[in-house]
């Protein structure tokens, strides 16, 4: 006679995916084999031990006739949002899947860590560890089912005596688990909720159905022990210790009472189980399935990275206004989002209190997608147009995402940099703003000016009274003659704003100490199309870019250094694309390279001194540039280095990034002196960082957050090249 | 209804002083290394001007017409970018180095040339040399009504309701059409093109003109017909001197600041 402990059984559809298994590698297998040990001794006292199979239930091939029921279910509801996914530009071309072939190893990576092993989820200890409860409990449950299925339908028995006894105790240990994490994310969302955080309908079906299911699960297994095990074999049920639990609160309950109620619960257990399975179809539990997918579709290029609009004078739209604008990727990333708010938590706008979460963004336009999206797919079956009877609708951008929302973002990364399901928001942001500008010609005051003067004079900086040359003035600066190793490609923030200035001349300085061969452009230089591709204007950037590319290669250019991030990733990412492959260094890779092979060294006496590094996006999260910078702190004599609470990848923008540099924010605070607080409250007395924008923006906001400090007591904001400077260069 | 613009394209005013220079001996203002010249912005608000008008008229169309050299296209091409239907561009050696009589003067032979609209707009002065002459001029030699440096212009019955910036307020006129029109910068922001206008104004043709076509004498237009001489053209050096003004508390400091401010017979 054999039992089974049924309540998990149904659960197979659910877990076929690599998530899974391969997460169960990581968390399950260490108490597994620990309990499967502890039961290995006990085998004196309990040999025979065993359940049986389908215990008091009658008629139970009706579960075996609805699982196929279910399995239909789900499909229909996954196949049906696809035809809202398909709506999107294809994306599977011969040249993404050749790309995606290259970068086979890399996204499978992502799959298991990111996707399986719930990499991201784990950086926040509260709700890692919540979801690794649930997440381990659905794994071990559903092993621990389809074992004793397996064991009910080979001829050899493996769960018998002291085998079937640690199973039983692992089952229910991780049932207990699995209460647990349900009984910590329902408390997440009473006592802990997160910023901007809604929970639904569909959070308390999806938690309550599951909890309803663990507890009617043991209410099941409690009674059979109480009908069956406990007065036979009670050394058996200590190894049930949650069943046997129940069971004692049923001691009271007469046998066939028992049996009719254990019957009962069997069923609402098991349709329920059904049930519940089949929201896989239907919500945001899909992303056990959606979320390993979205691992392995994101991009494996830089993050920063904007994709181009190709042969764009011939396009019939500019950007994103409608759904079918968007790729198929993008519209299937709405569908994973799982409404966890990482992205908001972390957006630099957000938490300023500017109008703009990225959650949000990803979900209005998810039941933008739902409502119009599945509007569209009928007209295209019915062979309508297919924006038939739609035009009456909330415009998407403008109405369902509002401008404002889409102005406030600094694509700064650090949405998609938490996001644990690889949700890349900032694209999708800016193909809207591409449709704002190029489509609409609607954009801030500020905006227009920025794009007129990069028009006009080739450069953002409206109304500098500089030209490229004045930072010159009074120092030796080698020009380009083609001859030269490397182009220092100075950009307008170097060569326009007076701060900025500054860091030009340190870094011209360093050169020159550590004899490298460099030249630069001045006059003939012309902004790289960054500023403009961020606001949107892709046609404007590749103007610019085309320009630039055609300099350089005119004037040979192989090599190039630049001390702006932006310029850096526009060069190293972005120029490619359009053909234009050049060897890109940023100045602190540059300078540490210089002082460790000894052609910089750091000899003057610089003051004792704390600083704190601000990494900038564009170096940092988009490049993965984090440590150089403060490997070149670390050997300036008498600096100590301390972190800020958000850093490297969580480094948090200082509010200049996607054009910001160039508008007026709106919102409760300012993102520059959210930051400033945070490298105040370091205790520092210098921050570092390595982007004229950061530069600034961290001096426009000591003059508001140190209104009252003392001028000598206020943060000095230098770059790292200066501080640099101060030791490896004497003074002339 | 139908309106003319008349555009300038001229050096950027946002050129930082740095980067201005002229060449005294030719009384030429020197083109600034990599910045482009631009439309005149008053310009570029005559031509908003002109296209709410005929948004709100419902009909009609707003051409475009400007005198200069070969880069005085561009403005042009701004300007169908910003919505116009069709551009002339007055071009021949022999305009050169007029004045702004002789630019009113092959304006208004263009305009009688293409047809005399129901509204004649201009910026109320190019922001190079901001004579702010020729638009009233053309509405003299057209013999039509005129109002100068308006904020606002809106259709009335049978005419066009303004508003003139004047030095104590504003100043409310009501003028029959034909009429002439100056835009002031207190009208507002020209719109910025959307790409596919700029895209659609690219592949326009825009109708050159010489003085032959206008049935001008080469004597009568450019340096030849010009009733103004210039003697001379030179950038004016300025000297700035610093005084700070020393005290202890805020007080001291205006206190000084207002005895030195008196000294210099300001206050």
């Amino acid at each position: 006679m054999k039992t089974r402990q049924p309540q998990n059984r149904v659960r197979r559809p659910a877990t076929s995916t690599g998530k899974r298994v391969s997460a169960l590698a990581i968390p399950a297998w260490l108490p597994l084999g620990g309990i499967l040990l502890v039961s290995g001794a006990e085998t004196v006292r309990v040999t025979g031990a065993h359940r049986e199979l389908f215990f008091n239930i009658d008629h139970f091939w009706v579960l075996y006739m609805l699982l196929p029921f279910v399995v239909g279910i789900i499909i229909y509801g996954l196949v049906r949002r696809s035809r809202v996914w398909r709506l999107g530009k294809p994306i599977a071309t011969r040249e993404t899947l050749r790309s995606a072939f290259d970068d086979l190893p890399q996204r499978l990576r992502r799959v298991l860590k990111g996707g399986a092993g719930t990499e991201r989820v784990l950086r926040d200890p509260y709700s890692g560890v919540m979801h690794l409860c649930i997440m381990s409990s659905m794994i071990v449950l559903f092993l621990v089912t389809a074992l004793l299925a397996v064991d009910d339908y080979i001829p050899v028995d493996i769960l018998v005596g002291p085998r079937y006894l640690g199973y039983s105790l692992v089952a229910d240990i991780f049932g207990l688990i699995g209460i647990i994490g349900v009984g910590m994310a329902v408390a997440h969302r009473w006592v802990r909720p997160r910023t901007a955080w809604l929970p639904t309908w569909e959070d308390w079906l999806i938690l309550g159905g599951l909890g309803a299911l663990l507890i009617t699960g043991f209410i099941v297994e409690g009674l059979r022990i109480h009908t069956s095990e406990i007065n036979v074999n009670p050394e058996w049920s200590y190894w049930s210790p949650v069943g046997y639990v129940v069971a004692l609160m049923f001691s009271g309950v007469r046998v066939s009472a028992a049996l009719d109620i254990h019957t009962t619960f069997w069923w609402i257990h098991m349709i329920g189980a059904l049930a519940w399975i089949s929201l896989l179809g239907y919500s945001k539990i899909n992303h056990l399935i959606l979320a390993p997918a979205n691992a392995f579709l994101k991009r494996t290029s830089a993050p920063g990275k904007l994709d181009m609009i190709e042969n764009i004078e011939e396009q019939e739209h500019f950007g994103v206004s409608q759904l079918e604008h968007f790729t198929q990727k993008q519209l299937f990333e709405l569908d994973v989002c799982v409404r966890c708010g990482r992205c908001t938590d972390n957006c630099p706008a957000d938490i300023a209190g500017q109008p703009l979460s990225p959650m949000h963004i990803i979900q209005d336009l998810k039941s933008y997608a739902t409502a119009v999206g599945e509007r569209k797919v009928a007209n295209l079956m019915q062979g309508n147009d297919l924006n038939y009877g739609l035009d009456a609708e909330t415009p998407m951008v403008g109405g369902v995402v509002r401008d404002e929302s889409l102005w406030a973002c600094r694509t700064c990364g650090a949405c998609v940099e938490a996001c644990p399901v690889f949700i890349e928001h900032v694209p999708t942001i800016v193909d809207m703003r591409r449709s704002l500008v190029m489509e609409e010609a609607r954009m801030p005051d500020t905006v227009q000016g920025t794009l007129e003067t990069l028009e006009r004079q080739g450069h953002p900086w409206r109304g500098t009274p500089y030209t490229r040359e004045s930072w010159m003035d009074g120092i030796e600066v080698p020009e380009w003659t083609g001859e030269q190793e490397y182009l220092y490609f100075v950009g307008c923030t170097g060569a326009f704003v007076d701060r900025a200035q500054e860091i030009t001349r340190s870094v011209v300085s360093l050169l020159r100490e550590a004899d490298v061969s460099f030249g630069v452009m001045a006059g003939m230089e012309s902004c790289n199309g960054d500023p403009a591709r961020r606001l949107g204007h892709e046609y404007l950037y590749q103007i610019l870019a085309e320009g630039l590319i055609e300099l350089f290669n005119e004037e040979g250019v192989k090599k190039i250094i630049t001390h702006c991030p932006h310029c850096f990733n526009t060069f190293l990412n972005e120029y490619p694309d359009m053909g234009g492959k050049y060897e890109v260094i940023h100045h602190t890779q540059l300078l540490e390279q210089l002082l460790n092979d000894g052609k910089l060294e750091p000899r003057g006496e610089t003051p004792e001194q704390t600083v704190t590094y601000h990494d900038s996006c564009y170096l940092g999260r988009h490049n993965d540039i984090f440590e150089a910078p403060r490997r070149i702190l670390e050997q300036v004599p008498n600096v100590t280095l301390i972190e800020m609470p958000r850093n490297r990848e969580q480094g948090l923008c200082c509010g200049a990034g996607g054009g910001n540099m160039w508008m007026e924010e709106q919102g409760k605070s300012r993102v520059n002196e959210v930051r400033v607080e945070e490298a105040v409250a370091t205790g520092a007395d210098s921050a570092c960082t390595a982007c004229p924008f950061c530069i600034q923006m961290f001096d426009s906001g000591i003059g508001t957050v140190q209104l009252d400090v003392e001028d000598e007591d206020k943060l000095k904001v230098l770059d790292v090249a200066e501080l640099l400077q101060a030791s490896a260069v004497e003074s002339e | 209804m139908d309106v003319i613009v008349c555009v300038k394209q001229i050096p950027d005013p946002e050129t930082p002083a740095a980067a201005f220079k002229v060449d005294e001996a030719a009384m030429r203002v020197l083109p600034a290394q990599g910045i482009s010249p631009v439309i005149s912005p008053f310009d570029a608000q005559a031509v908003e001007a002109a296209l709410r008008l005929v948004d709100a008229a419902g009909s009609g169309a707003v051409n475009i017409i400007s005198l200069g050299p070969d880069s005085a296209r561009d403005a042009i091409k701004h300007s169908l970018a910003m919505g116009a239907e069709e551009g002339y561009h007055l071009k021949d050696d022999a305009f050169d180095g007029g004045d702004a009589w002789t630019t009113a003067l092959s304006l208004s032979k263009a305009i009688q040339h293409i047809g005399v609209p129901d509204v004649l707009i201009f910026g109320r002065q190019a922001a190079d040399w901001d004579q702010g002459a020729v638009g009233s001029i053309v509405a003299e030699l057209l013999n039509l009504p005129s109002a100068t440096v308006l904020r606002a212009a809106e259709l009335s019955d049978g005419g066009i309701t303004v508003s003139r910036v004047v030095a104590d307020g504003f100043e409310n006129v009501e003028l029959p059409t034909p009429c002439v029109l100056t835009i002031s910068n207190e009208f507002g922001d020209p719109r910025y093109p959307q790409l596919r206008q700029i895209m659609r104004a690219a592949r326009k043709q825009v109708t050159e003109l010489t003085a032959a076509d206008l049935g001008l004498d080469p004597s009568e237009v450019g340096a030849a017909g010009a009733r103004v001489q210039m003697h001379a053209l030179f950038q004016p050096t300025s000297d700035v001197e610093v005084e700070i003004i020393e005290g202890d508390t805020p007080d001291e400091k205006a206190a000084g600041l207002v005895s030195a401010l008196r000294e210099a017979k300001i206050l």
